[in-house]
C-alpha cells in the first residue's frame, strides 16, 4: 500500500479527532494530491453541522412516536375489519348450513359451527373475541336472525327423528 | 410521554435499544433519536436536502425505521442502517421534484462566523461540495457520506448498502477523484 493509500485510509479517523504522525504530516504537506483529498474529507465532515445544530430531537421524538402510535392504532381497526369481515361471513355460512334441512342430528348448527375453521379467530384475545360475538349477536338482532342452536321442540319430522336417533345411539 | 422527554442519556449499545423498543419501550426509541439525529440531519443536508426540509426528512427516516425495525438484523451498524434508509427517501423526494435539484445557493448552512469574507468562502465552499455530492451516483454519494463524514469501515458500509467492502472502496475513491475535479 502506497503513503497515498494509506493516508487516504486514515483520513476518516483524523478527521474524528486522531492525529497525523510525523511521516504523515510531512507527506501530506508535499503531496498535493493527498491535500485536496484531506481538504475534501475535512469540508464533508463540516458538512451541516448548522442543520444538525437547529434540529430539536424532543420535537422530533414527539413527533416519531405520535405517528407511531396512530399508525398501530389504525393497523389494528384494520385487522378488527378483517377479523369481523371473516366472522361475519362465517356466521352467514352457519346460518345457511342451520337452515338447510338435512334431516341429521349432527349436521344442526351447533355442531357445524363448532367444526368450522376460522383462522381470522386465532389472533384474538378472550375479551376480543367476546366483543365480536356481543357485536355478532347485535347484527343478529337487527336483522331478525335467530343465532341460537335449535332446541329439540323447534325441530320437525326428519330432524327430530335424526336428534332423537342420535341421542339413542 | 413527559417520562421521555426528561430521560436523560442511556448508555446502552443500539442493539439493545432496538430490543427494548420491539419490547414495546418508547424510551428506547427516544434515545435513539436523540443519539442519531444529527448525524441524520447533517446526511441528509449533504446529499442535498434544504435546511426547511431536513427536520422533516430526519422525521421521516425515524418514522419508517421504527416502523419496520424488524429490517434491521445487526449486520450493519444501526446508523448506517438509519443512513440507508434516508438516502432512499432523499431518492424519493428527488424524483417527487421531477428531478430538480434540491440544492439552491440559498440552502446554505452558513457557519456562524464574525467575519463576512470568511463566512462567504466558507459557504461558496460549501455550495460547491453539496453541488458535487449532489450529482454524483447514489451509491457513490452514500459511501463517500459514511466514511467522510461517518469514519465508517468499508465492512459496515458495505453491509448498509449491499456491496462488497472492496467496491465500497472503489465507489469512495471514484467519488473522491470527481469532487476533487467539482470542488477545485
Amino acid at each position: 500500500m502506497s503513503l497515498c493509500e494509506r493516508l487516504s485510509d486514515r483520513m476518516p479517523a483524523v478527521a474524528g479527532g486522531e492525529a497525523w504522525t510525523a511521516d504523515e504530516q510531512a507527506h501530506l504537506d508535499a503531496c498535493a494530491d493527498c491535500a485536496a483529498e484531506w481538504a475534501l474529507v475535512r469540508s464533508a465532515k463540516a458538512l451541516g453541522a448548522g442543520v444538525a445544530a437547529d434540529l430539536n430531537a424532543h420535537h422530533v421524538t414527539e413527533r416519531v412516536l405520535g405517528r407511531l402510535r396512530a399508525d398501530r392504532s389504525s393497523e389494528r381497526t384494520r385487522r378488527w375489519g378483517y377479523a369481523f369481515a371473516g366472522l361475519a361471513a362465517a356466521a352467514a355460512i352457519v346460518l345457511a348450513v342451520s337452515g338447510a334441512p338435512t334431516g341429521r342430528a349432527s349436521s344442526t348448527g351447533v355442531d357445524v359451527a363448532a367444526n368450522l375453521i376460522l383462522p381470522e379467530l386465532d389472533s384474538l384475545r378472550t375479551p376480543e373475541l367476546e366483543a365480536l360475538l356481543r357485536t355478532m349477536d347485535r347484527q343478529a338482532d337487527e336483522n331478525g336472525i335467530d343465532l341460537a342452536p335449535p332446541l329439540p321442540s323447534d325441530l320437525e319430522g326428519e330432524d327430530l327423528d335424526g336428534v332423537l336417533e342420535a341421542l339413542e345411539g | 410521554m413527559s417520562a421521555i422527554a426528561g430521560s436523560g442519556p442511556d448508555a446502552r449499545p443500539d442493539a439493545e435499544l432496538v430490543a427494548a423498543y420491539r419490547g414495546g419501550d418508547e424510551r428506547a426509541a427516544a434515545e435513539l433519536v436523540r443519539r442519531h439525529l444529527a448525524a441524520v440531519g447533517r446526511f441528509l443536508y449533504s446529499a442535498g436536502a434544504g435546511p426547511s426540509d431536513v427536520e422533516d426528512l430526519v422525521q421521516e427516516t425515524f418514522f419508517r425505521a421504527f416502523r419496520r425495525i424488524d429490517g434491521w438484523r445487526g449486520q450493519a451498524s444501526f446508523r448506517s442502517w438509519l443512513f440507508t434508509i434516508a438516502g432512499n427517501l432523499h431518492k424519493d423526494e428527488y424524483r417527487r421534484r421531477r428531478g430538480r435539484q434540491l440544492v439552491s445557493i440559498d440552502d446554505r448552512d452558513l457557519p456562524d462566523r464574525a467575519d463576512p469574507d470568511a463566512d462567504f468562502a466558507a459557504g461558496e465552499a460549501e455550495d460547491r461540495l453539496r453541488k458535487g455530492l449532489a450529482g454524483l451516483p447514489r451509491l457513490q454519494r452514500e459511501v463517500f457520506l459514511l466514511r467522510a463524514q461517518e469514519g465508517r469501515e468499508y465492512d459496515d458500509i458495505a453491509a448498509a448498502l449491499g456491496t462488497t467492502p472492496g467496491a465500497a472502496r472503489v465507489h469512495y475513491h471514484h467519488a473522491v477523484k470527481k469532487l476533487k475535479e467539482l470542488v477545485r
